[in-house]
This record gives structure tokens, sequence and C-alpha cells, in this order.
């Protein structure tokens, strides 16, 4: 049974529920012994010279990265055999992870396509860098612009922003979020510091993720592979057609989006066409991502037109995002009520 | 399958025995807590075959083992592409997000907990898979999630949050829709109520 627990904490909740509880307990050993001796076996006679594409090692590199495309390679090559039944989602993985994911797929991975993914997962990597987030509009009354920039090092945020009237967003200023601390300036010059972890959480879910780049680019390889009509433009350079539905996640990365939860989406927007559009810089990361459409079929945007620019720059690169001089504090608590 | 032309060094099957040994059960854990039985045997294999073909990269010491957490992570998180790339070629999948508890604690109990994890994003639900069911310090955590130790501390505050509020919806019988928080396309015309500025 589970240990005695603090029940309002949810990590001793979560520790408790553990599916799979330690292995020091023999009865929840996975694999009995003389299966773990005969993979053991089996292991050792494989050749390890045999070709193989790199897996990512912490010893290599100290913040390893998600991922890469070179990962998936080595279940193309030799496994040792073993007795294990494949079935359910392991000959689904297996299929992937050998040769079934060519041979079942009328529409594998293009060039394209394995471009694009390559890119995306290579920039990955990158925790650290700047990215520019254009939002340019127009609903038929006005054209609207949203920029911002961030620049993101890993753990922590600046965010400058700046909004067109038409939206009454024309505020001009800057955020940053500093070891769970959010920093404000709204424009009058003035800096606020405010440390309390519900608006530094309130700021992530706002679509501001201290991992913007990274994060970005892993909805970029998602989003593409689920593209089956990634075209190449031009050298580094390459476009793809998607729908809402598949880029509410890519687009949720994104800040000030406004949560809304898949599901809620009608099917007539869920399905309205997206153009995704795409430039990998001379080092084979992403550099620019553009996604743009007209209109959202069955609604009274059937009009609109708009696109969200995204721009990463200076990947891998650190950023100094410091704290302001001349803070002052501010207690929020009593805003949201605690008091 | 390539096989060696004859018995591999005795010191290199020593040293990965020896690795082997160590870490089977952690990693066969580790496995079993995030996928079902077939899809954790596979894994467990392609995690140690890597190792064995990559012994010479392998950390010594305590590191060998967040080495392979990491390795297992990116096996399991290839393995789950591959899914969502059949997914969409329409074959038919067994599709288990949460492993089901082994003889562990009562399942009546767990169930709403692993409910409310299962509602975080990816990220989130891992960070607090490695420091609470793996019981890795926040050093170690972020050698394996790839980050820094502050973004480790950062990421495991604020999963904890959400999982307590997750778990309150729980509490209250108040199902969360969707899976993570996805946020929805741009409004690309917003009307009147949607021109309101967000902070």
């Amino acid at each position: 049974m589970s240990e005695p627990m603090d029940s309002t904490d949810p990590l001793e909740l979560l520790r408790s529920a553990n599916p799979y509880p330690p292995a020091s307990d023999p009865a929840h050993e996975g694999l009995r012994s003389s299966d773990a001796e005969r993979l053991f076996q089996e292991i050792i006679m494989t050749d390890p010279a045999a070709p193989t594409a790199p897996v990512v090692s912490p010893a290599e590199r100290p913040f390893g990265p998600a991922p890469t495309k070179d990962d998936l390679a080595p279940r193309r090559r030799a496994r040792p055999g073993r007795r294990f039944a494949i079935s359910g989602v392991a000959a689904a993985s297996a299929a992937a992870i050998g040769i079934g994911a060519v041979v079942l797929s009328p529409a594998s991975t293009t060039p394209a396509q394995a471009a694009v993914i390559d890119a995306a997962q290579a920039t990955q990597d990158a925790d650290s860098g700047t990215a520019s987030i254009v939002f340019t509009g127009d609903d038929g009354t006005g054209p609207i612009e949203i920029r911002v920039d961030t620049r993101f090092d890993g753990a922590n945020l600046s965010a400058t922003f700046a909004g067109s009237e038409t939206l009454g967003t024309d505020m001009v200023g800057e955020v940053r979020l500093i070891d769970g601390v959010v920093y404000a300036d709204l424009g009058s010059g003035s800096w606020i510091a405010v440390d309390d972890p519900r608006l530094s959480a309130a700021i992530t879910s706002f679509g501001l993720p201290i991992e913007i780049g990274t994060g970005v680019s892993a909805a970029i390889a998602d989003l593409v592979e689920q593209a089956d009509d990634v075209e190449e433009l031009g050298p580094d350079h390459y476009r793809a057609t998607v729908t809402v539905d598949e880029a509410s996640q890519l687009l949720g990365q994104l800040p000030d989006m406004g949560p809304v939860a898949d599901e809620e989406l009608p099917a007539d927007i869920a399905q309205t066409e997206l153009t995704v559009e795409l430039r990998l810089d001379g080092n084979g990361l992403i550099d620019t991502l553009v996604v743009s459409g007209a209109g959202i079929a069955g609604t009274d945007m059937g009009s609109a037109t708009g696109s969200i620019t995204v721009d990463l720059n200076d990947l891998g690169t650190e950023q100094a995002i410091e704290v302001p001089a001349d803070v002052e504090e501010f207690d929020i608590s009593s805003l949201l009520g605690d008091n | 399958m390539t096989r060696t032309e004859g018995p591999p060094p005795d010191d290199r099957v020593e040293r990965f025995r020896a690795l082997y040994d160590a870490n089977h059960a952690d990693i066969v854990g580790y496995c079993r807590r995030r996928a079902d039985a077939d899809l954790a045997s596979d894994a467990v294999s392609e995690v140690f075959l890597t190792a064995w073909r990559r012994l010479d990269d392998v950390p010594l010491g305590s590191d060998a083992r967040l080495w392979l957490f990491t390795t297992a992570r990116h096996v399991l998180a290839n393995a789950r592409r591959s899914e969502q790339r059949r997914d969409r070629l329409h074959l038919r999948l067994v599709s288990e997000p949460m492993p089901a508890p082994v003889d562990g604690p009562d399942a009546s109990s767990v169930e709403p907990v692993l409910r409310a994890l299962a509602t975080l994003s990816d990220d989130d639900q891992e960070v607090l898979r490695l420091v609470t069911w793996e019981s890795l310090a926040h050093a170690e955590a972020a050698t394996v999630l790839g980050c820094s130790v502050n973004a480790v501390a950062i990421r495991v505050h604020r999963a904890r949050a959400r999982l307590a509020a997750a778990l309150a919806d729980e509490n209250s019988e108040v199902r969360p829709k969707g899976r993570a928080p996805i946020r929805h396309v741009p409004d690309v015309a917003p009307t009147t109520n949607e021109s309101e500025p967000r902070p």
C-alpha cells in the first residue's frame, strides 16, 4: 500500500499513484530475471560497431535536446530477437521502428517534409535565442498589427509588446519573467515586480512559454508531419497547407491566442485551411514561419485575412535577461482576493 | 541482426554487465510508467542496445542512469510520434495513454490522480513524473530533460499548481475536456467582444 501522505500535496498524491512502484519491490519487476538475462545475452551478441545513428547523449550535450530525426534512425537497424510478442501499441511502434512505417505508408515522408522536420527538430536543440512574432490582419474595418519581441534563455524570458489601436492594444510595454518573478513596464517607464507564481503561471498560460523557440519548433515538426502537401518552393523555402485544427497546437505556442479547448472549435472552423510557409537558415534551422489564412468558413469573419509571422534568431546564443533597475515591488494578493 | 564475428571483449562485456544490472530495473520501471507492457519491453531493449553500441559514450557512475533515462525518453517519444503517424494513416491503433497499475496502489484511489495528470501538457507531466515516480532531484531531471536546473524548478512549481487545479476539478467532478491547454487560432477578424486587450 501507499505510504501515509499529505492529501493536500499534489506531488505526494502523484507519488502514491505511481502505476509501477519502485523496482526495489521485486514483485514489480517488469521482466523476469530470466527474460532480463536473455535480453542481456542477445544484446552483447550484436555487433557494437554496426552502423547506428547517434542517440542524444547527456555526456555529449549536458542539456540534451529533444529527439532529433537521427534518433529515429537506430530503429531501422538490426534489433536483438526477443520472445516478447509485438502487438497493439508495440506493433504500431515496431512498424515505424523498423521498416513498417515505410512499407505501410502510401504517403511516407517526402524529402521536403523530412527537410522541414529535420530543421524543426534541430531547432529544438536551442533553448535560447530571440523570437519576433507579428500578427497582422484586416477585418474589413482597418489593419491590425500586434508585435511581440521575445528573448528567451531556457529559464527566463523577456517580451516586448506593441499593438495597433484598432484592437485596443495600443499598449507598448515589456514584461520579463526572471526566476519566477514577473517584472513589468507597462509603458510608463517604471518597473514593477510581482513575485507571485499565479501571475507568472498566467503569463506562460497566455502563450509565452519560456521555451518559446523550442515550443514553436516542436509544434512545427508535428504540424508538417500532418501536412500531405509540403512543397519545396526554393532553396530552404517550403510551403504546406494545414487545417485550423491541425495548426491549433502550433498556434498555441504563440502569444495572445486566447485559451480554448481544441474540441470547442466548430467543425467548419476546424477544417478551414491555412498556409504555412517556412524558410530555413543556412545552418538547417528554422528561420521564419508564416501562417496565413483568409476568412473562416461559416462565420462573420469570412472576409477577413490574417497572418502570423515568427522569426527565430540568435538560436543558441545566450540572452542577457536582467532584473531591471529601480523596481517597485507590487503585491497582487489583495487583487486576487487573498485578503 | 548483425552479430559479432567472435565473442566481444571481456572488459566491454563486464562494463555493460555492470551497467545493465545496476540500471535494468530502473529503466523497466521508467518505461512501464509511460507505456504498456509490450511497448515498454521494446523500449527497454532499444535503450540497452543503444547503450551497448555506444558504451564509450555512456558516462560513468550515477550519470549513467540519467543517460539511460534520457535515451529511454527519446525512444518512447519516437514511438509515440510513430503512433501519431499511423493514426493519420487511419490504421487502427490501440492507444493507452497511461499504463494500468501493476499490483500497485488501489486503482480507484489513483485513477483520479492519473486522470488529473493526463490533463497537463506533456512537458508538465514528464517533469512531475521524473521528480515523483523516478525520484530524481531537480539537477538530475534537468539533465534528462535537457534544460537548466532553474528551468526544472520553475516547471515543477507551475506543473504542481496545474496538477492541484486539475485535482480540484476531479474532486468537484468537473472533468477537463482537453488533454492539454490548447489555445485557439488567431481571431482573424475579431468581433467587438473579442477586441478587448489581453494581458
